[in-house]
Parts: C-alpha cells; sequence; structure tokens
C-alpha cells in the first residue's frame, strides 16, 4: 500500500517535470499556470481516492436533477 | 493555431466510424435486447437518427464559422463567459465519456480475461496509451487509425463469418411483436454511443476539405451503425433474445461458440486484442477533443500541457464514478440517456436557435472569417 | 575555501567571459603570418612545403625551360595521380626544346601560363586555380599542379588515378536475377554505373562536400524534371547544415540528415545495387552518394521499402507478390513469435487446443525458470552466438554454430534447462529475422523483440497490444522528408498502396508514386499492353497456306 502510494506520487511529480521543462524553458507561463492548476486538481484526486477518501459522485448528481 | 495537423475527410469519417463502433459493440446488444427482444437491431438502426440530427447541426454550425471548433463558436454566438462555461460543460462531457469508456473496457478485460489483475492496470495502461497518442497529435492519431480500423472491421467480419454454421434464423422471428414502443424504448441506449459523433465538432476544422466531413461522418455512423446491428443480428440468431439480454457481453460470449475443425477455437483473445486498440483510438479521440476544447476556453498557445493532467482526471473519474459492473450497465439504461440528451441534442440546438435569434431579429452577422 | 570558490566561479561563469568558439583550420591557417602567398616560385615552394609537411607521399618536381629558363614546378601526391601521364603529357613537352621553341613567340615569364595552357602541354582536362590554398585542395584530391614562377594562377591537371576496386557482385544483397554490378568506392566508377544506365540529358549529379578534414565528396543524383524541387531543396539544405570534422561513410550522413535521430527505425534506405540506385532515381526519389564507400542512400523513404527487393522486379509479377506478403508474415514472426508464445504459455493456455496444450505442458515439465525468463535467456543467447559468427573467418564461424547451436542448445534441452518448444520459437524467430531483406529494418526489429517479451510476460497478449499499439504510435508519428513513414497504408492513393504490396506487371506501372509529390507521374502510356500483332501470331511461324515457313538456307538455325 505504502509502496504503491509512492510509486503514485513518484509517478505524479516524473509528470510535472517532464510537463513543466519545456514550459519554462519557452517562457509559456499562462500554459504553465494551467498545468500546475489542473496538475494539482488531479493529483490531489487521484490520491485522495488512492487513499480511500469518499468524493462526491458527479453522476449521482446528474441522477438527482433528472426526472 | 493550437493544431498544426491537417486529417483528409475519408481520415476523419473513420475517426467518427470507430468512436462510435468501439465500445457500443460490447454494451449495446445486452441492453438493446433485454428490451427490444429480437428487433434490437431496429432500435440500433433508430438510434442513428438523433445522430445525423447531430451531425448535421454541427456541420451547419461549423459551415458558419470555418476553421473554428465548437469551444470557439461557442464564445462567438453566446458571448465571451457564457461560452467558456458552455466550452468547459462539453470538455466535462468528454471527459466522462472517457472515463466511461475506458472503465467499460477494463470492467470486460479484467472479467473476461485476466480476473486476477487489478483493474487499475488496464485502465492506467490504456490512458498512459492514449495520452502519449494525443501529445503527438491529430495526424498520429488519424494514421494509426488507418492501421486499426482494418484490423478490427476485419476481424469482427471473420468472427461473423465463422459463425454461420451456428445461426438459428428462427430466433430472429416473430418482428416487431411487441409493437414499436419497446423498440423506440431500447433506441434509446444506442443512441448515446451513435451521438458520440459529437467529436466531429473538433475535428472539422482540421480536415483538409471541411464540406465533405457530413458526408464521412454520415458514412460513418451509418456503417457503424449496420455493423453493431449484424452483431446484435448475429447474437440472437446463435443465442436467442432471452439468452443474449442475461449475458454482460453477448459478443464475447458469441466469439467462443465458434469452433472449426476442433484448431480454430477459442480466438476470443485475438478479438479482444483488437478491441483493444480500437478502444484505445476512441479513448484517444475524446481525451484530444477535450485537451483542445479546455486548451481554446483557457485561451492556451498549445494543448499538450494540459493532456496528462486531464489523463489523470480521466484515471480517477474511472474510479470514482462507478463502483461496479453493474451499476455501468444500469446507468447507461437509464440515467446516461438523459444527460447525454442535453449534451447531444438541447444544447447544439440552444446554440443554433440563437444565431438563428440573432442573425433573423438582430440582423447580427456571423462572418464567415478565418482564424 | 578559495579553492572552493574559484570553482564555484568557473562553473557559473558569465557566458559572456568564455573564450570565443575554436576557429576553423583554415582561418586559423590563414592568420598564421608566414602563410602569406607569394608569386616567387621559391617562397611558394618552402610555404607548400611547410603546410603540407614533410610527408613522403607529396611529390614536387622543379624544372626551368625554354630559351630564358623559366622557372616551374609540378606538384601531384604520389599514389593518387597518374605518374605516367603527368610524366609524357606534362613534364616530357615542357623540356623537350624542340616541341617549346616550335612556336613563334618566345617563352618568356610574362607568357608563360598562356603559352603552356594554350599550347605546349598535351592534356585535356585543365583547369585554373586562382591562388594556393584552392590549388592545394586539388592537389590533395589526385589533381596535378603547374606552378610557374612570377604568376599568381595555377594551372590544375585532372590527373586522379588511383587504385580502385572494380565493380564486383554486391555481396550484402545478392539477387539471383539482375545485374550483378555493386557500387564500389571510387565516386566517377559510381557515377559511370549510373549514367550507363540512364542515358538521359536530365540525369543530374550534383556535387556538395562535407567533413572539414575529409572534404568528402557528396553526390546528390537525381532526374531534373521528375524529382520534387521542395524535397531535393531540403536535402541540400539539410547536407549543407552538417558541420563535422569526418564523414567517413554514408551512415555519418544518414544520421546527419534523418528526421528524427532517437527514433529506433532506420529513416534512410541505403543500397549497393546498382540497379536498385537507378530505379529509385527514375522514381523520382533522390540518390546521395558519397566518397569512398559503395553505400548510396536514398530519400524520401518509407517502411514498406523494407519489404521489397530489386528482384521482385525481375521475376514473374505472382512470385513478387507471395514473397512480398511472405516477407511481410516474417516481419511480424520476427517481431512477435517469441512474445506471443510467452504470453499464451503464461497467460492464456485456453487458446491452445488441448492435445497441443498439452505437449507443450510435458515439454516444460521441470523446467525451473518461468517462461518470459526462459524466452529472454534463449534470445539473448542466439543474440550472442549470431555475434560471435559474425565477426570471425568463415571456417572458425561455422564451428561457433555447431558448439553453440547444436552443442549448447541440445545439452541445455537434455539437461532440462530450457524447453525444446522454446527452442522451436527462438530458432524460427531468428530464421525470420534473417528472411528480412534489408539489415537495418532487421536491427530494429531485433532490438524491440525483447521490451516486447517482457511486456508480454508481465501482461499477457494485452501487454503484447501495448507495446504494439506504443510502436504504432511512434511509427505513425516518423516522416522522411515531409513523406509519412507508414506511406502509402496511410495518406496513401489506392495504386501507390497496390504498388507497394504486389509488384504489378511493368506495363500496369503507368504512374510513379504519388506520395512523392513529383513533377511528372506519368511513367508510360495507359496502353502499352498492345504488344502483340494485328491478327494471329500464327503468321510469324506459318505461310497464308498453313504450312510451316521454312527456314531459309543460311539462316540462324542451319548452320
Amino acid at each position: 500500500m505504502i509502496i504503491l502510494l509512492a510509486l503514485l506520487l513518484a509517478a505524479l511529480f516524473l509528470i510535472a517535470i517532464v510537463e513543466t521543462a519545456p514550459l519554462v524553458r519557452q517562457k509559456h507561463w499562462p500554459e504553465l499556470a494551467a498545468f500546475l492548476f489542473l496538475w494539482g486538481l488531479s493529483s490531489f484526486l487521484a490520491v485522495a481516492q488512492f487513499v480511500g477518501v469518499n468524493l462526491p459522485n458527479s453522476m449521482r448528481f446528474f441522477e438527482k436533477i433528472l426526472p | 493555431m493550437l493544431e498544426k495537423g491537417k486529417i483528409s475527410p475519408r481520415q476523419s469519417g473513420e475517426l467518427l466510424f470507430i468512436t462510435v463502433f468501439a465500445t457500443s459493440i460490447l454494451i449495446v446488444p445486452a441492453v438493446t435486447t433485454s428490451i427490444a427482444a429480437q428487433d434490437a437491431w431496429l432500435a440500433i438502426l433508430l438510434s442513428t437518427l438523433p445522430g445525423f440530427f447531430l451531425l448535421g447541426v454541427l456541420s451547419w454550425l461549423g459551415g458558419k464559422h470555418p476553421g473554428q471548433t465548437l469551444f470557439q463558436y461557442a464564445e462567438t454566438i453566446l458571448g465571451k463567459w457564457p461560452g467558456k462555461l458552455f466550452g468547459l460543460l462539453y470538455v466535462w462531457i468528454m471527459l466522462q465519456t472517457a472515463a466511461t469508456t475506458t472503465r467499460q473496457f477494463s470492467d470486460y478485460l479484467s472479467t473476461a480475461f485476466m480476473p486476477l489483475t487489478p483493474l487499475s492496470v488496464f485502465t492506467l495502461s490504456l490512458i498512459f496509451l492514449s495520452v502519449v497518442a494525443v501529445i503527438s497529435g491529430l495526424e498520429v492519431i488519424a494514421r494509426m487509425n488507418e492501421f486499426i480500423i482494418l484490423l478490427v472491421v476485419a476481424f469482427l467480419m471473420l468472427v461473423m463469418v465463422l459463425a454461420l454454421p451456428n445461426w438459428e434464423p428462427a430466433n430472429l422471428l416473430p418482428v416487431l411483436a411487441h409493437g414499436l414502443v419497446p423498440v423506440l424504448r431500447a433506441s434509446a441506449t444506442p443512441a448515446v454511443f451513435m451521438g458520440e459523433v459529437l467529436v466531429a465538432a473538433v475535428l472539422l476544422p482540421y480536415t483538409t476539405r471541411p464540406q465533405r466531413t457530413f458526408a464521412a461522418g454520415a458514412a460513418a455512423l451509418l456503417s457503424a451503425a449496420f455493423l453493431l446491428a449484424a452483431g446484435v443480428v448475429a447474437a440472437i440468431a446463435i443465442f436467442g433474445p432471452a439468452l443474449v439480454s442475461v449475458f454482460r457481453f453477448p459478443l464475447h460470449m458469441f466469439v467462443r461458440t465458434i469452433n472449426i475443425g476442433d484448431i480454430l477455437t477459442r480466438f476470443e483473445v485475438i478479438v479482444m486484442v483488437t478491441w483493444v486498440a480500437g478502444v484505445f483510438i476512441k479513448l484517444s479521440v475524446f481525451l484530444y477533443c477535450a485537451s483542445l476544447g479546455l486548451a481554446q476556453v483557457l485561451g492556451l498557445r498549445q494543448y499538450r500541457p494540459v493532456v496528462f493532467p486531464l489523463g489523470i482526471l480521466v484515471a480517477v473519474f474511472c474510479f470514482l464514478f462507478f463502483e461496479n459492473i453493474v451499476e455501468i450497465t444500469e446507468g447507461i439504461k437509464s440515467v446516461a440517456p438523459k444527460v447525454y440528451a442535453i449534451y447531444y441534442l438541447v444544447l447544439p440546438l440552444l446554440l443554433v436557435i440563437i444565431t438563428v435569434v440573432r442573425e433573423k431579429i438582430f440582423g447580427h452577422k456571423f462572418q464567415a472569417k478565418r482564424q | 575555501m578559495t579553492n572552493a570558490f574559484s570553482l564555484l566561479r568557473k562553473i557559473i561563469r558569465p557566458r559572456s567571459t568564455r573564450p570565443a568558439a575554436p576557429q576553423t583550420d583554415n582561418e586559423a591557417a590563414a592568420k598564421k603570418p608566414e602563410n602569406v602567398d607569394s608569386t616567387i616560385l621559391k617562397e611558394r615552394l618552402a610555404l607548400i612545403k611547410n603546410r603540407l609537411g614533410e610527408s613522403n607521399d607529396v611529390v614536387i618536381r622543379e624544372f626551368s625551360t625554354g630559351s630564358t629558363e623559366v622557372k616551374m614546378a609540378v606538384l601531384f601526391i604520389d599514389g593518387l595521380a597518374n605518374k605516367q601521364l603527368i610524366n609524357d603529357a606534362i613534364i616530357k613537352p615542357l623540356l623537350s626544346t624542340t616541341i617549346v621553341n616550335h612556336y613563334p613567340e618566345k617563352l618568356t615569364a610574362k607568357n608563360a601560363f598562356d603559352l603552356v595552357k594554350n599550347n605546349i602541354v598535351f592534356y585535356s582536362e585543365i583547369s585554373t586555380a586562382p591562388d594556393l590554398t584552392q590549388a592545394l585542395k586539388m592537389v590533395l584530391s589526385g589533381d596535378t599542379d603547374l606552378f610557374i614562377d612570377g604568376e599568381q594562377k595555377v594551372l590544375v591537371f585532372g590527373t586522379r588515378a588511383w587504385e580502385k576496386r572494380t565493380p564486383a557482385e554486391p555481396e550484402t544483397e545478392a539477387a539471383v536475377r539482375g545485374s550483378r554490378e555493386g557500387f564500389t568506392e571510387t565516386m566517377r566508377i559510381n557515377t559511370s554505373l549510373l549514367r550507363r544506365r540512364i542515358k538521359h540529358e536530365n540525369l543530374r549529379f550534383e556535387t556538395m562536400k562535407a567533413g572539414r578534414r575529409t572534404v568528402t565528396d557528396v553526390n546528390l543524383v537525381y532526374i531534373s524534371d521528375i524529382v520534387n524541387q521542395r524535397t531535393l531543396e531540403e536535402v541540400r539544405r539539410r547536407i549543407a547544415a552538417i558541420d563535422t570534422d569526418a564523414i567517413l561513410e554514408s551512415g555519418y550522413i544518414e544520421e546527419y540528415i534523418e528526421d528524427y535521430p532517437f527514433s529506433i527505425f532506420p529513416q534512410i534506405e541505403h543500397t549497393e545495387r546498382v540497379d536498385k540506385a537507378a530505379a529509385a532515381v527514375i522514381e523520382g526519389r533522390i540518390l546521395i552518394m558519397t566518397d569512398n564507400t559503395p553505400f548510396m542512400l536514398i530519400v524520401p523513404t518509407t517502411f514498406f521499402q523494407y519489404i521489397s527487393a530489386a528482384e521482385d522486379y525481375y521475376e514473374r509479377p505472382y512470385i513478387a507478390l507471395f514473397l512480398r506478403f511472405l516477407r511481410l508474415f516474417v516481419l511480424n514472426i520476427a517481431l512477435f513469435l517469441p512474445a506471443a508464445y510467452v504470453a499464451v504459455v503464461t497467460f492464456h493456455q485456453e487458446m491452445l487446443p488441448t492435445p497441443l496444450l498439452l505437449s507443450i505442458a510435458a515439454t516444460r515439465e521441470g523446467i525451473p525458470f518461468p517462461v518470459v525468463a526462459e524466452a529472454l535467456v534463449m534470445e539473448g543467447t542466439f543474440e550472442v552466438l549470431r555475434e560471435a559468427g559474425v565477426r570471425l573467418p568463415k571456417t572458425v564461424g561455422q564451428a561457433v554454430s555447431i558448439v553453440g547451436g547444436l552443442v549448447i542448445g541440445d545439452a541445455a534441452i537434455r539437461a532440462g534447462l530450457v524447453s525444446p518448444a522454446m527452442v522451436i520459437i527462438v530458432a524460427t524467430t531468428a530464421i525470420s529475422t534473417f528472411a528480412i531483406p534489408a539489415y537495418n529494418a532487421a536491427v530494429s526489429i531485433r532490438l524491440l523483440r525483447f521490451p516486447l517479451i517482457f511486456l508480454a510476460g508481465i501482461m499477457g497478449l494485452y501487454g503484447l497490444i501495448c507495446g504494439l499499439i506504443l510502436i504504432l504510435i511512434h511509427l505513425a508519428g516518423l516522416q522522411s522528408f515531409g513523406v509519412p513513414y507508414l506511406s502509402p497504408l496511410v495518406h496513401g492513393t489506392f495504386s501507390d498502396v497496390v504498388k507497394t504490396f504486389t509488384r504489378p506487371p511493368w506495363w500496369l506501372f503507368v504512374r510513379r508514386p504519388h506520395m512523392l509529390g513529383l513533377q511528372q507521374s506519368r511513367r508510360q502510356a495507359t496502353n502499352t499492353f498492345s504488344r502483340k500483332p494485328e491478327g494471329s501470331t500464327r503468321e510469324l511461324t506459318h505461310d497464308a497456306t498453313g504450312e510451316k515457313r521454312q527456314n531459309q538456307p543460311g539462316g540462324e538455325n542451319d548452320s
């Protein structure tokens, strides 16, 4: 479990490094900001999902509002 | 310009075909047969109608705004911020579709072939492959698809021909025994898949002759529907409607019945392998559209930075949205048609109405300028 | 402490204070004060000795001629220039008083250059070099310089003639039928081989130079009214951009000009066969000839060129069709067979018919390793055997194959270390690798096999298909000089596809490949299948009366 979590985190940070390096070099700051925001969001969700936090399910939402 | 590549109308048609066909062949037969029994094939053919409607609407809108994707002309029609919100809605539905696709197929792989392997192995590897493909660009996806479509169609044809000895045509009769109502009700689920021609709205501006995309898309839709109907007919002819609606993956069972001279047998694995390729393309197309759409909504100069995070999101959604496979099948029967009807019919129609209102009543001219 | 600071300063030294980039050799040489060219022969010769050094193959012959004793010197490189010719055609007439005095004008230092050039020497290929640097460059290529005292310009005689190999049968691309001539290491012979095959006036040999120290000749060969001009321009640009000290083989150029340097697949085809090169040029491709190697590069290249061989075009179309599909099949075997075996035996035993499964299980009984390890070890062993055999002399090489293949293989099976089924798989794969016509394509297939076996070992056929998709993503992204690597299967016209996977009869080859974007695509008129004479061919051998025509006396058949 711990090992898998470590692997997940390692993969996420590897992705971050691989993706940000060219953006910093090209000085594409808006893209970098978008990436970091999305990456932070998705990483948070991924880790939360992994450790078993109950996240809200959007499908339930649809089920509620639709007749 | 976010995407420099161009694809030919044929390639875009092939992409639409795979997008519609790849997972529907897994899910649709059981669901439609459970409602419409032996008339399931009719339901599938009927379900192309909303697909054609959507394709027509998108072609009309695309013709008014050449060189623009759905996400760009939504801003032109609705104004900046409502347009962006509109675009985000579509990014969301594309991610959700990608997640559903991945989950459906991973469940299939894990239940049918490798029950001991954890589900995440399949989802993560599929998503990783798609991310790599999307980063490589639209042209690469289209070129790969020209390969893969051959494999998928050829194997499906082969399977149907090989299964011919097992057919019992009597299973297909009587036609329309319970009237048209169950058929219409059953056509809701395949319509969800036919509506996936939505991605044409993103592919259209990157096609070399956009005016021919409608024809290519229509051909793709028709051939996908016919192949799907043929698959359902074959499954029903072999097992009868009662069995088909109980099976989780009728096509899989159907391939297993093939036995030619005790040598050509049990090759559902090979069929699975070709479907992996098809599902991979479908996933790539949706991920591509979502990434490109998000980049356009946010006004980025390249879409590549958002691909990986969106891939992770899709992986998260895979496990978040569904707890088990039954939930997917139930969802696709009851909730999904309503949700997707909003996205595939209501919202595009809204765009059309607002365009017409602004043009006819307020005299606004949408200039056909190229970006 | 101070040490640490100086070290730090060295590391983070601002860019501007770095020493300037090293000058190229020629610039450095020209800056030296003693290297200033002179018109006085003595100083010039001293300069030449200074620049060329004491190499023993540099020959300088000084002499004076004419009634006014005009001083001259001949410079050439022994072994590169034709000494006999220099003696007979240059030195002999210059030293012969009858010839020199034959002309009414008297030979003086002033008119020596024109008189020698236009009248005295007996030579066909004469050019003029404006200064010493230029003249030295040409001498180093095998030409001969004639320096005249007091004259800045230098006479250069084209005397290149060195020991060369005669065209031999190409060993790497043997064919049962077809020309036996292969390219050699000498550019002039190679151009003549091509010129002999394509006698059209629009065949062009365009010379470029590459390599600062080797100054290698690189020829672009194309037909000017067929070739795609933009591709040609791109090839020129890429070759001109090569900045290195040495080009010793066309492989160097290949790596400098290919589109994707990190790809595992070869993106430029090479050939030793003259007929293949000529066919490529006529088809509208560009041939890159490099001096000192028999291997010519062909651009643009597509993946499916590697499944065709020159012979396909000389034998009957049916066998070519069969062979092409066989090669395609073999390519897939070489790539997938071991991985598929591992996947099926480890994960999908249900795919096998029961008797086959039982016999495989029986042979695997008592084998201590998992199938993946077995496969990786066996494939690795095979690669070792192969590498050991390639570099050895033929006689010893056979011993390697006997010891390696028979003794070790047999012993390993008897000892129960590997299963016979695995040996069969590895051997089949090996044979399949040899059946791929292009060596460089086979190499990438060989390398890709290992990761695929690994993937199949951990995820079964699903892993295999994931690997295949990754390879496909890579292949679909490749381009060679603007042509997609998987053309014509992607982006291709129907006729291109047909011409790639079958070999239509020659009279149906109406157009050149569409994917190359050529100026002229038509090769021949559409109706070239009208070779039969009007009426019956019986008339050729029979009279109108139906009698068999008699041979005329004295005809060929009688003798």
